[in-house]
């Protein structure tokens, strides 16, 4: 079985599920983290209890929301398996297109152009009217 | 191969939430379905595919479906854009 972690600095992880769930409906196997709104500065917890609930037979698909960032960085440090995918920047978007894909087409294959797609989602909007009334 | 043509009936167009059912209804089907809008056709199974057609309300739009379960695509489809997509 596919699922899915969307892991972030604050409560913004909270926010994109809501948001998910008025686009596309109650979504199963999407876990949060919502990083440091406890006031410890590390997530090792809450990344182990989400891995405890993928099975070997599962894969788990991790969105991150900043490169670099403290909360990809413990994510690769604790989840570099085979099964387990990290895309990190993503978008609401990105999102939807890797939670609505067909599950029979491999994880990878979503991912990459579920990301190729969800780029062309941020343009600067004046510029592209100004572009097309022209 | 089925070709169907439409009237986009949402004042909005196809945005997020129906550009989402459309392409859950569509992942019900084997067949493969793909939606023309002028000259560009993109396949139903991405929202981001459709949404990248800019499809706005009042706007004709084909849909186009070939495969097994062609004809039962084809009328699931034909309720969602002559009587979900306007409540959408």
């Amino acid at each position: 079985m596919r699922k899915y972690l969307i892991a972030t600095h604050g409560t913004f992880s909270a926010g994109v599920k809501s948001s998910l769930e008025m686009i596309i409906g109650i979504t199963e196997n999407v876990f949060i983290i919502q990083a440091y709104v406890d006031g410890n500065t590390v997530i090792e917890n809450e990344i182990k209890a989400v891995l405890e609930q993928v099975g070997d037979n599962d894969e788990l698909i991790i969105f991150s929301d900043i490169l670099g960032g403290s909360v990809t960085n413990q994510l690769l440090q604790q989840s570099v398996k085979l099964n387990v995918h990290i895309v990190s920047g993503f978008n609401l978007p990105l999102l939807i297109d890797v939670l609505l894909s067909d599950a029979d087409t491999p994880a990878n294959e979503v991912i990459e152009s579920a990301i190729i797609n969800a780029k062309e989602q941020m343009v600067y909007v004046n510029k592209l009217i100004n572009s097309e009334s022209r | 191969m089925i070709a169907k043509e439409y009237t986009i009936t949402a004042p909005q167009g196809l945005h997020a939430r129906p550009a989402t059912t459309l392409i859950r209804l569509t992942k019900s089907f084997k067949s493969s379905i793909s939606l023309k809008k002028a000259d560009k056709v993109v396949r139903l199974n991405s929202m981001l595919n459709i949404l990248s057609m800019g499809i706005k309300g009042g706007e004709n739009i084909s849909i186009l479906i070939e495969g097994d379960d062609e004809i039962s695509a084809a009328d699931a489809i034909d309720q969602f854009f002559k009587e979900q997509l306007k409540d959408l």
